[in-house]
């Protein structure tokens, strides 16, 4: 849909809560899951299982909920995406291809040498990306400064961060979190990808963070809880965020399956943090995601 | 009515003047920070608890809105800058040197160079200047890790008309840049309405027995020094090394063309710094040189006021004056 937007995008504008349905939603998780293996195939290395855990969260923020300007990916009044776990850019590649952000033949060059598209989001080769990332623990400081820019210049723009459960360690995560709050910063929304799983093991055996939601409201924000691969539920959560004039900030706690919709990767999680399919086991995964769809 | 309790306030917590009879310093360079905020709506200042020292005291007062205390989280206030300016912003980062170089490297490595997001780091309070709090807050590597960060615009300063001119001239650098700034309040070494030249780099004398290479503290003490080396009939250079990055190695060329005899003089780790840099450009390009450094030593350093530590490590225009005789009478 075109709107007349107030900076005058010459192209389309995608507005926040875009009409789609749930099942929709649901099916381009799925897609993104699938697109996942294929770019990882070319690229002979990748991390599926952390991407696959946010493949609902990517699905409904990308397709339902930001304001975004693909044909204007610096438009000064887009809704902000920053990639705190970095290591899923695999899974923004399809999507902002899709979204006519870059060409679609970009996405074969991913992992390759100079190629834009990279493990790990790099915002001076690909458009559609709001801040590098890579570094654990930096994305929600980062956010901070462009929330505080937007109340600044006056926009209503919304920055939305995207963090892994096992990147709340970080101290500097909780740097920011203290920040948010003592700012009044109510365009500022951090999702924290629960997938439960760290490097190391299960999160809350290798360093526990739980309760992830009172944490969160003991620095000052509102916190909710919800399923992330509930794309309903992810939804409402979504639609539910406060005027970004507002002065609390929104913690998300999505409750996911590292490697969500291939079996052996939900069993597993810590041996497909990082790796690569072979045939068989990549037929297997492929079939496992397509049969989710009815 | 007041009643003389004989306390001092200081007006600047961590000033390195506590003692001297001139407790107001850094006066250039909160005007020129005021003027580039007044001129430039998209500047802002970030600070870790230390933007309402008297360095950035001014831009806070009138400009609120423009700044942000982070608290005492140093790398929370460098990838807030970031994010300011990866929204169009123009962030000025007021901070301890120590933390801000060596806490932040990361920060700094991977959100401001990586990114070439334009923010300004002020790096006040190093070198030796905070010694008497002990050799926690000792800045003098510095230089040793930010040089080694590409596409950080890396300088350091020898006084506060020096400071107020990078300032001014880096307000849109495509990238981001650490400014070491000196004590403030020592005394100047260029006129108020200076201006620093392309090459990023100033020479004093035109003497030819020795070329001394120095930057901030370095070259104030160097200059003096000179003066005195001169009245006893020895002809010094002096090199001001604005920009140790990018570094015009012409400094070196043009050093080696007077004499072999080369004398970099800094408040740095001998290991790193503009030391180090000239030793590097020296070798790589096979140069034959008779080279020599006043720098920190690399071992347990005291603890005092900063002018007893410069007294200990000779970093004083005596210290440079004996070596400098030192060095002549070798050949």
């Amino acid at each position: 849909m075109t709107v007349a937007s107030p900076t005058g995008v010459s192209g389309e504008v995608l507005d926040r809560r875009r009409s789609v349905d749930a099942a929709e939603l649901e099916r381009r998780a799925n897609w993104i899951r699938l697109e996942v293996i294929r770019l990882i195939g070319r690229a002979g290395l990748g991390h599926y299982s952390s991407t696959f855990s946010c493949a609902e969260l990517l699905s409904v923020l990308y397709y339902h909920t930001l304001r975004l300007a693909p044909s204007e990916p610096q438009w000064p009044d887009r809704d902000r995406f920053v990639l705190g776990k970095g290591h899923v850019a695999v899974g923004l590649w399809p999507i902002l291809a899709d979204l006519g952000y870059f060409p679609e033949g970009w996405l074969d060059t991913f992992g390759s040498i100079d190629a834009p598209l990279t493990d790990h989001p790099n915002m001076r080769t690909a458009p559609g990306i709001d801040f590098s990332s890579g570094a654990l623990g930096h994305n929600l400081s980062v956010g901070i400064g462009m929330a505080l820019a937007a109340r600044l210049r006056g926009s209503d723009y919304r920055t939305v961060v995207l963090t892994g459960d096992g990147e709340l360690h970080e101290g500097q995560v909780w740097e920011a979190a203290m920040a948010a709050s003592h700012y009044g910063l109510g365009s500022l929304v951090a999702i924290v990808d629960a997938n439960g799983s760290c490097a190391d093991g299960p999160t809350s055996s290798v360093m526990n963070i739980e309760p992830i939601a009172d944490r969160f409201r003991a620095f000052g924000w509102n916190a909710i809880e919800i399923d992330g691969h509930d794309v309903g539920a992810v939804m409402v959560a979504l639609d539910g965020l406060p005027d970004p004039g507002s002065r609390t900030p929104t913690c998300i706690v999505a409750r996911t399956l590292k490697g969500k919709g291939v079996s052996f990767m939900e069993s597993n999680p810590r041996d497909w943090h990082l790796g690569f399919l072979g045939p068989q086991d990549r037929d297997q995964a492929e079939r496992e995601i397509r049969s989710k769809e009815s | 009515m007041t009643v003389d309790t004989g306390s001092t306030a200081i007006a600047d917590p961590f000033s390195s003047n506590a003692g001297a009879t001139e407790v107001t310093g850094g006066e250039a360079i909160a005007r020129e920070l005021l003027r580039i905020a007044d001129t430039r709506d998209e500047v802002v200042l970030v600070s870790p608890d230390v933007g309402l020292s008297p360095l950035s005291a001014a831009f806070v007062d009138r400009h609120p809105n423009r700044y942000f205390d982070v608290g005492i989280a140093e790398n929370n206030a460098i990838s807030v800058a970031a994010g300011l300016a990866a929204s169009g912003l123009i962030p000025y980062v007021v901070g301890m040197s120590a933390f801000t170089a060596l806490k932040c490297a990361e920060q700094i490595r991977t959100d401001l160079a990586y990114t070439r997001m334009r923010v300004r780091l002020i790096a006040a309070w190093g070198g030796m200047d905070m010694g008497y709090f002990g050799t926690s807050h000792l800045a003098l590597e510095d230089l040793a890790v930010t040089r080694a960060i590409p596409g950080l615009a890396v300088a350091s300063v020898a006084d506060d008309a020096a400071a107020s001119a990078v300032l001014g001239s880096t307000v849109d650098l495509d990238g981001p840049l650490y400014l070491r700034i000196g004590p403030t309040g020592h005394a100047p070494v260029y006129p108020a309405d200076f201006s620093v030249p392309a090459q990023g780099w100033t020479e004093f004398g035109q003497g030819s027995d020795i070329t001394i290479l120095a930057h901030g503290l370095g070259t104030g003490i160097a200059v003096t020094a000179a003066k005195e080396l001169a009245a006893a009939g020895i002809g010094v250079t002096v090199i001001d090394v604005i920009y140790l990055a990018p570094f015009d190695e012409k400094i070196v060329e043009r050093a080696l063309s007077r004499n072999e005899r080369i004398l970099v003089v800094e408040e740095h780790l001998s290991i790193g710094g503009l030391g180090s840099l000239v030793s590097e450009v020296l070798t790589r390009r096979r140069l034959r040189a008779a080279f020599a450094a006043i720098s920190l030593p690399a071992t347990d350093l005291a603890t005092a006021l900063p002018h007893h530590l410069r007294e200990r490590y000779n970093l004083t225009p005596a210290g440079v004056v004996n070596k400098v005789k030192e060095l002549i009478a070798e050949r």
